[in-house]
């Protein structure tokens, strides 16, 4: 089988590793994958901010780059999603999406009920705290949302569960959204990050050593706040875990660590920011600084 | 109260979150509620075919709208009620008046109605002389402390019980300091039976209408809309046109979903059917004399426009149980407060842009699309995948703040040409790569107030496609 | 009562709304197969209402409400009882010599009869049929209903069925467990605005 991998914008340029654990993945269940170069971004930035206009074009790109396979893999269950739900608004009755609606899969759904992969093989020793990706979750119906009574089987832990020493730890809240939200992250900044720590502080205290999901914007929102506030706690993609990428050791997170602290002394030698011009953004923006140095 | 100035969801979402003790004590009153309603959901199997009809229900009578109308108000009419209709707030306040004015009315007691907030009633009345007393606690003591209700079945959920105890202590006489929830609900029981007492005229809102019978059913927990209808011999019921449903045997599934959804109760303590007015000795075995007047004022107030609309349609659905605000992950770390409208949360944001887009135009993206509301919604209505409609329909309309279209516009530009995509993501990584922290971490770096950045990777993923797959697979 | 702008604004609502036609999808079916079913329902109704707040005696005969009531120290001391099965429990109020509702206000145990009860809620379904005053079931202090064992519907469903037209008669009300309020901090505390107390007999056997 030749599927067309088509890798999320913000994979492709911050997460290669994750794309290059999905082609893994795929081979090794012997499909023959194709990037096709041309892709960029599914529209979903645009599409998720109302800006309908700007996201179509991207749409009609995509339907047309990958016409040539009959199956579209992609590690995010939120660019899956994306296609599948969304794309109905973009394409007029005679344009045509060469199917990429029905034939686009989320890797794991793919792994689960395209290959029927009984099991992963492999060894992963660690405690998994698994963050369920709202998007897969209640878009794709990857899981049992925790809202719904219709039982289903969970396809993203059905596939980890068959790692050996792979322990999913219990968490208090296991679907509640860990604040991310494309533009949501920076336009409710405040909410978005109280979000991220409380979804964090869920997989601390259940005791788990790493956060898998099964999209990488979820985790690069909690990687983010996890560096800032120095945590222990590691991300992984489900595609990393599911190739058999080691959990990262904490030496980057360290350098890390000393490169924050030396920042924040040259911060406090740096004279204050000149005033802005527009006074209400000021009284915002300095509120702001105010807490972030409470927090940090 | 009346119009509120335009203050933006992150601004006012930022000042609840500033206190973080205070925002963990909100999430988790409110999650405590939603695990209730998961137990008592769990606890049925035909849960979701409960949904399924309810949402049915509506659906076809929101379609059928105007003989749905037309049936009530006949049977209603025949039950010796008066029917009134109101085309907005505006109306709804005057009839409202009017009748209350017809009956020298000075003391109303009030049971909770959203219709009667959205139309902004009780300043209406007060302005008119005529005392309003909310007599649902918590609606209570938001209107001792002049707030408005954050939540549309628990107003008080934002308040302290210590700030309760300062409230009662200085309206009520409660003893200073005194905090226990059972105390003060005590004094409030005792200081709200004087107000049912010397009532001249019950004012309720309505939870569902009956189109064949002509009924009204209203639900309470504190039995304070049955004191007040009792009691008085007039009782004005203000209602939404889209709270009817067809028959009396569709309250089944209702009954079944609405507290469970709202509260995690099996069903509110008062469920109350209303046919006619306040009757003596009521029912075929009595004399059946009537004791008073029953006034239902069926208000559109953009009912129709909403309805008008494929897409928000659906929205007229919502039976106010709140459940969407319970499990919104937003709400519950943003407060009722910060939505700046008579019904926060999920629904809220939906409803509140119909009424004034420009003033609402935050609302739809004070949300992370998570769809938890939609799963938890007991009429299932489509709540995340309307705001993400909203977000259109703000956009279209220009009412969307310019720097994010243009920024989405450029960006969709660039996400059109792969190489120019590929050249700036290179850009940008090494840019990241060299730039010292200070100036990464600028002002304008929203991302970054909180959160660190991704750390750049050597190489993109196309970059590593090409080395070590397409080169192989071209030879 | 309606004037001529009420008039106008039922016209202009129902004009709006017959200007767009929407297709009514059919109504659904409420008969399903796969309701909630219990093994004991009564049982069930029991276990329920105890959950909601209401103390539940089972009893062989209504003869027993009178010493089950004289162990509780608010009937004991209560001065105003009115009671709706007087052949079983005596009253010292006759609710149907009270003209004026507001005079209720000292009643302090009134002692009724219900039509049902609703085992998955605990919920029973009461009409004030043949009360003088309705306020009567909402101004007392302590309530207690008596229901036949028998008379136990699974659901709501079942409920509003075995309602049926009887509804139209005037007002009825489903009471599930005495008034209560969690508006302070979600603390439940029972005693509200209605009862303070909710005493359930359930008489006979099922």
């Amino acid at each position: 089988m030749r599927v067309g991998l088509f890798v999320p914008c913000y994979i492709d340029q911050f997460y290669p590793d994750v794309a290059v654990a999905t082609v893994e993945v795929l081979e090794r269940f012997g499909v023959e994958v194709d990037f096709p170069t041309s892709q960029t971004c599914c529209g979903q930035p645009m599409a998720n901010t109302g800006c309908a206009e700007a996201a179509r074009p991207l749409a009609l790109r995509a339907a047309e780059i990958f016409a040539p396979y009959t199956h579209v893999v992609c590690p995010s269950g939120s660019c899956t999603s994306m296609v599948r739900n969304h794309y109905d608004a973009y394409f007029s009755d005679e344009e045509d999406d060469h199917g990429l609606r029905s034939k686009t899969f989320e890797l794991c759904e793919f792994l689960h009920d395209v290959l029927r992969v009984e099991s992963i093989g492999g060894s992963f020793p660690h405690r998994v705290g698994l963050h369920q990706s709202c998007h897969g979750l209640r878009e794709l119906r990857l899981g049992w949302s925790s809202e719904t009574m219709t039982a289903r089987d969970d396809k993203v832990s059905r596939l980890l569960r068959t790692i050996e020493g792979l322990e999913l730890v219990p968490l208090k809240r296991p679907d509640e959204c860990c604040g991310f939200g494309g533009t949501f992250a920076v336009q409710e900044a405040d909410v978005s990050a109280a979000m991220g720590c409380d979804r964090i502080e869920d997989h601390l205290q259940a005791g788990a050593e790493v956060i898998v999901a099964g999209d990488m914007s979820c985790l690069m929102h909690m990687q983010g706040l996890l560096r800032r506030n120095r945590q222990p706690l590691q991300v992984m993609h489900v595609a990393q875990v599911l190739a058999g990428r080691p959990l990262p050791s904490d030496r980057r997170g360290a350098i890390r660590e000393r490169e924050v602290a030396a920042e924040e002394v040259a911060a406090n030698l740096r004279p204050a920011a000149p005033p802005s011009r527009t006074p209400r953004r000021e009284t915002a923006e300095s509120l702001e600084a105010t807490k972030l140095q409470g927090d940090v | 109260m009346g119009a509120l100035p335009i203050v933006e969801h992150p601004a006012a979402a930022a000042k609840f979150v500033a206190n973080r003790e205070r925002m963990a004590w909100h999430d988790k009153a409110l999650w405590f509620v939603r695990e209730k309603r998961d137990r008592m959901a769990h606890s049925l199997p035909e849960w979701e075919w409960l949904r399924e009809t309810a949402s049915a229900i509506k659906q076809h009578t929101i379609a059928a709208l105007p003989e749905y109308l037309e049936q009530f108000e006949a049977a209603a009419t025949r039950q010796g009620a008066h029917v009134h209709w109101a085309a907005d707030a505006e109306e709804h306040n005057r009839i409202v008046l009017r009748i209350l004015e017809e009956h020298q009315v000075r003391r109303v007691v009030k049971s909770k109605s959203m219709l009667t907030e959205e139309c902004h009633l009780n300043p209406f009345l007060e302005r008119h002389g005529i005392e309003v007393v909310d007599t649902d606690l918590g609606e209570r003591i938001v209107q001792l402390r002049h707030e408005r209700p954050s939540h549309i079945v628990l107003p008080a959920i934002h308040i302290k019980k210590e700030e309760v105890g300062d409230t009662f202590h200085e309206h009520l006489g409660t003893e200073a300091g005194a905090a226990d929830p059972q105390y003060l609900t005590e004094a409030a029981r005792g200081h709200l039976r004087d107000k049912f007492l010397a009532a001249d005229a019950g004012i309720t809102g309505v939870n569902f209408g009956i189109a064949e019978t002509g009924g009204i059913v209203v639900c309470t927990n504190e039995g304070n809309a049955d004191l007040g209808t009792s009691l008085p011999p007039l009782h004005i019921a203000c209602m939404g046109i889209e709270k009817l449903i067809p028959r009396a045997r569709d309250l089944g599934v209702f009954t079944r979903l609405l507290a469970r959804s709202a509260t995690g109760q099996p069903i509110t303590t008062y469920t109350s059917h209303f046919h006619g007015p306040l009757r003596e000795s009521d029912g075929p075995e009595g004399s059946g004399r009537t004791s008073g007047e029953l006034h239902i004022v069926l208000v559109d107030n953009g009912r129709t426009r909403i309805r008008d609309s494929q897409e928000f349609r659906p929205a007229l659905g919502c039976i106010r149980c709140g459940a969407c605000m319970n499990t919104c992950p937003v709400y519950r770390r943003s407060g009722g407060h910060s939505y700046n409208a008579v019904v926060p949360g999920p629904i809220g944001s939906v409803l509140s842009p119909a009424a004034d887009p420009a003033a609402h135009q935050s609302l739809p993206s004070a949300c992370s699309l998570c769809g938890s509301c939609t799963d938890v919604c007991p009429v299932r209505i489509p709540l995340h995948h309307q705001l993400l409609a909203w977000r259109r329909e703000l956009a279209s309309r220009r009412l969307l703040p310019a720097s994010k279209r243009w920024a989405m516009d450029a960006a969709s530009q660039l996400m059109r040409h792969p190489r120019l995509f590929a050249a700036a993501g290179w850009l940008g990584r090494q840019a990241l790569r060299i730039t010292p922290r200070f100036l990464v971490y600028n002002r304008l770096n929203t991302w970054g107030r909180r959160r660190e950045l991704p750390e750049p990777p050597r190489e993109s993923f196309r970059e590593w496609w090409k080395q070590n797959r397409e080169s192989q697979s071209h030879d | 009562m309606t004037d001529a702008a009420s008039t106008s604004s039922r016209q202009a609502i129902l004009d709006r709304l017959r200007s767009r036609p929407v297709t009514a999808p059919p109504l659904p079916d409420l008969h399903p197969a796969g309701l909630v079913a219990y093994d004991d329902p009564l049982a069930q109704f029991c276990q329920v209402a105890t959950s909601v707040g209401a103390a539940v005696h089972r009893i062989g005969s209504l003869d027993e409400i009178g010493p089950i009531l004289e162990e509780l120290p608010p009937y004991r001391d209560a001065r105003t009882r009115a009671s709706l099965l007087p052949a079983a429990v005596p009253g010292n109020l006759d609710l149907a010599s009270v003209d004026d509702p507001h005079d209720l206000a000292s009643l302090d145990w009134l002692i009724a009869a219900g039509d049902f009860g609703v085992a998955e809620n605990g919920a029973i379904w009461m009409r004030t049929a043949g009360v003088r005053h309705r306020a009567s079931f909402f101004i007392t202090q302590y309530l207690a209903i008596v229901i036949s064992a028998a008379d136990i519907v699974p659901h709501m469903h079942a409920a509003y069925e075995r309602i049926g037209s009887t509804i139209e008669q005037g007002f009825g009300v489903f009471i599930a467990g005495p008034s209560k309020t969690a508006d302070i901090e979600q603390s439940l505390v029972l005693g509200a605005h209605g009862c303070r107390a909710l005493t359930i007999f359930v008489c006979g056997e099922a």
